[in-house]
């Protein structure tokens, strides 16, 4: 899972992005950016935005909003570290 | 020696789980405790315990913090880690979520590895059901090699055979996890350097990870050689294959259930059609403009007549000249002419909550799919442009989530030409005055403009910097009839925050105009206000605008679009006396326009239905701000002016985003560019219409 999140990450994503792309739950990959988040691997791209995703409630865009699946209201991006790209390298390099 | 050998007896259950998913619901639903519950993650922040007899034998069941893993991440993390470490219970319950199964996996693959006796506690699963999943505990048990217990501890089912498998489980569960060759050797080796305990698997794989766990000086010393010869990050090849295993165990046993209903398909058939689904989409949206104007109109009326009452009355009272003034032209004239149009909100938002929740705006955004890929930009970018019919601002941060960065800059320069709600009030109140009869399809024509002029300028800039497309699969939810609690509330909550966050600024600039319309001269337009107007009339009058009332409001409209109406208000009417009234007679004149409100909202039910007829019957004589604004400009002006309103230079809080997210030189451009595409469309439209 982590060896496919992590290429991902070079480019800014929400949690629900990433779980789409990875066919899995939006929980389970909030759980692993936490986790990665917490290792310093990961960090969030921008800050939130104050103003986004405040009246979701039952919008039917969120079928198509990359907010999706976010528990909180707001649109946390995450990206890859300085740290995280020194360990995707390595990994590639071990990778051959 | 009774009580001792009862002690003995006694047996340690420990409830281990993700936040919020029942853990202490479970204890009090085995224990007849009464921990308090909440239906927030974090609920129990240290450990919690009881006692009581199950099947005979006496139980301690402890209720750990929730946690997402064992890596002490967090300090309820660092308090279930250490307790299971120091308590060694006899058997784990682990709690886990049905709904969210993958994530818990996680936690329960590790307690495999710490050793302990574990029973899987399958809570919420009803919930679980709702969503369209559905466990099988079974084949969940056969994969994990643990006891798994389907529950809905809330209501008490499926404890008592929870209660049955935490008594009679032991022996230590196999680990579910294989890492690679060169993980699994080295954690072998440390454990050959740990004294004999049932954690130390666990103990070993979180001494290659990194985590600051409690070992003796050699075992640590070597974890951190072996982690430096693995040439791999060890935490990463853990993690990952943890996090592997949980993915594919919950793939197994899940299943999903989405079977969109019949009438969901058939309505596609016609909705999502490659020729009809466009048109039907633009007459989708006719009608809520239609809605909008319809049912808003009455309550405009009403609102206007409350700002007479409210006016006749200052004007009745003792106050000072220049008080009298300052509330009947600059808060009365001013923010009043703002809020007489939160009703055009009002419905508009309502109108815009159900197509929303029934399903029709994500239908709409399928097939404007397609007009994405013609400015050459991926389909993800409509979202945010769907956002800037609301409000710009959040629009452009929305594009975030785009990878490219020129993708991103295209669609946020085409962001702030789409309609922001805060011009619709000035659409309103110009389309009833100069198009009388044909208000509705000329607001909706704006609103195409709008947007076309947007994806055409993303187009254009694709042509000098493109970028290669992107595309994301689109999930259509199946229609549903939305309540009207919800779109009630909703669309209260946006008008609210509209008249909210606007508040401020038309306060300000309500104020800022009546004190420059108070110095300099007698006359309005020999006041500081009006002498700055007139100056810029020449750049107007070549598009027919040639009021210097007019061409001001748009000074203040760059601090907020909202504030033109308010302006207009001010510099319009704030020169007009104001018959006094008596409290009485202005108690009575309200009554009457409330009733007559009423009756007109009423009678817009049987004319939103009355089709061809697209505009509502237009006020027999139009009065305030609406009958001052008609003698001073041409049809063809009043449309110019509107175009021009519609595109040029985006609010001070659109160009602060821009500016944050792509920086100076473009935030400027933006409005350079906005300024010249409203000015020359401006006039194209005054010259055609002339």
């Amino acid at each position: 899972m982590i060896d496919r999140l992590l290429p991902l990450l070079t480019q800014p994503r929400t949690a629900a992005e990433l779980a789409r792309e990875l066919s899995t739950e939006s929980a389970a990959v909030e759980g692993l950016l936490a986790l990665l988040a917490a290792r310093e691997y990961v960090g969030k791209a921008y800050d939130s935005s104050p103003t986004c995703g405040t009246g979701c409630g039952k919008c039917s865009l969120q079928n198509l909003c990359p907010a999706k699946g976010s528990e909180a209201p707001f649109l946390p991006v995450y990206r890859l570290t300085a740290k995280g790209q020194e360990a995707l390298s390595k990994s590639r390099t071990a990778a051959g | 020696m009774a009580a001792a050998a009862a002690a003995q007896a006694q047996r340690l259950l420990l409830t281990v789980g993700n936040p919020n998913v029942g853990k202490t619901t479970l204890i009090n639903a085995l224990s007849g405790s009464r921990f308090e519950v909440g239906n927030w993650p974090g609920t129990t922040v240290d450990r919690l315990s009881a006692h009581c007899l199950l099947q005979g034998r006496s139980l301690e069941l402890v209720d750990l913090p929730g946690s997402y893993s064992l890596a002490a991440t967090t300090p309820e993390e660092r308090i279930a880690r250490d307790e299971l470490l120091r308590l060694r219970p006899d058997v784990v319950v682990n709690v886990v979520d049905a709904g969210n199964l993958e994530r818990n996996l996680y936690l329960t693959l590790e307690l495999s590895e710490m050793g302990h006796p574990v029973v899987v506690a399958l809570n919420l699963v009803d919930e679980a059901r709702t969503k369209g999943l559905s466990v099988d505990a079974e084949a969940l048990s056969r994969e994990l090699a643990m006891p798994v217990v389907s529950l809905v501890a809330s209501r008490g089912e499926g404890v008592d055979s929870l209660g049955e498998q935490a008594m009679s489980a032991a022996g230590a569960p196999r680990s579910l996890v294989t890492y690679p060759d060169a993980i699994e050797r080295a954690s072998e080796e440390l454990q050959r350097l740990m004294p004999e305990r049932s954690e130390r698997r666990w103990l070993s794989l979180a001494a290659l990870a990194g985590e600051s766990v409690s070992l003796p000086g050699p075992v640590k010393e070597r974890a951190e050689a072996l982690r430096a010869e693995l040439g791999v990050d060890p935490f990463l090849e853990i993690a990952g294959q943890r996090y592997r295993t949980a993915h594919d165990m919950a793939q197994r046993v899940l299943e999903r259930q989405h079977v969109p209903p019949a009438l969901t398909e058939k309505i596609d058939r016609f909705l999502l059609h490659p020729w009809l689904g466009l048109p039907l989409f633009l007459a989708g949206m006719l009608l809520v403009f239609r809605f909008t104007f319809l049912f808003s109109d009455p309550w405009i009326t009403f609102v206007g007549d409350v700002q007479t009452v409210f006016a006749g009355w200052i004007a009745g009272s003792s106050l000072p000249a220049i008080v009298q003034s300052f509330l009947s032209d600059g808060i009365i004239g001013g923010v009043g002419t703002v809020m007489a149009f939160a009703p055009v909100l009002f419905f508009l938002y309502l109108a815009m909550s159900f197509a929303e929740a029934s399903g029709f705006l994500s239908r709409a955004a399928f097939i404007a799919d397609r007009v994405m890929h013609w400015a050459g930009l991926p389909g993800r970018g409509f979202i945010p442009l769907m956002l800037g019919f609301g409000c710009n601002v959040p629009a452009i941060y929305a594009t975030r989530t785009m990878e490219d960065f020129r993708d991103r800059l295209r669609v946020s320069l085409a962001i702030p030409f789409t309609a922001c709600s805060a011009r619709l009030a000035v659409f309103v109140l110009f389309a009833s005055v100069f198009f009388p009869g044909h208000s509705t399809l000329v607001v909706f024509g704006l609103y195409l403009l709008g947007l076309a002029i947007g994806l055409t300028t993303a187009a254009v800039l694709g042509k000098f910097a493109p970028a290669g497309l992107s595309s994301g699969a689109m999930e259509l939810p199946a229609y549903r009839l939305p309540t009207l609690r919800l779109t009630l509330r909703q669309a209260w909550l946006r008008t609210f925050s509209f008249i909210k966050g606007a508040g401020g600024a038309i306060m300000v600039t309500v104020l800022v105009v009546w004190l420059l319309l108070n110095v300099g001269g007698p006359r309005p337009e020999d006041s500081l206000y009006g002498q700055l107007s007139q100056l810029m009339v020449p750049i107007f009058a070549p598009m027919g605008v040639t009021d210097w009332r007019l061409v001001g409001a748009l000074i203040p409209g760059f601090i907020a679009k909202e504030v033109v109406i308010g302006t207009l208000g001010v510099s319009y009417l704030g020169a007009d006396p104001v018959a006094p009234l008596t409290f009485l007679a202005g108690l009575h004149q309200l009554g009457a326009s409330f009733l007559h409100a009423c009756w007109a909202f009423l009678n817009a039910v049987p004319q939103m239905f009355g089709l061809p007829q697209f505009s509502p019957p237009e006020p027999e004589a139009p009065g305030g701000l609406a009958g001052a604004l008609a003698p001073v400009l041409h049809p063809a002006g009043a449309l110019a002016y509107l175009v021009f309103l519609l595109l040029y230079t985006p609010c001070v809080a659109t160009v602060v985003a821009l500016k944050q997210e792509f920086g100076t030189r473009w935030a400027a451009f933006s409005v350079v560019y906005q300024l010249l595409v409203a000015y020359v469309l401006g006039l194209l439209a005054y010259l055609v219409l002339k």
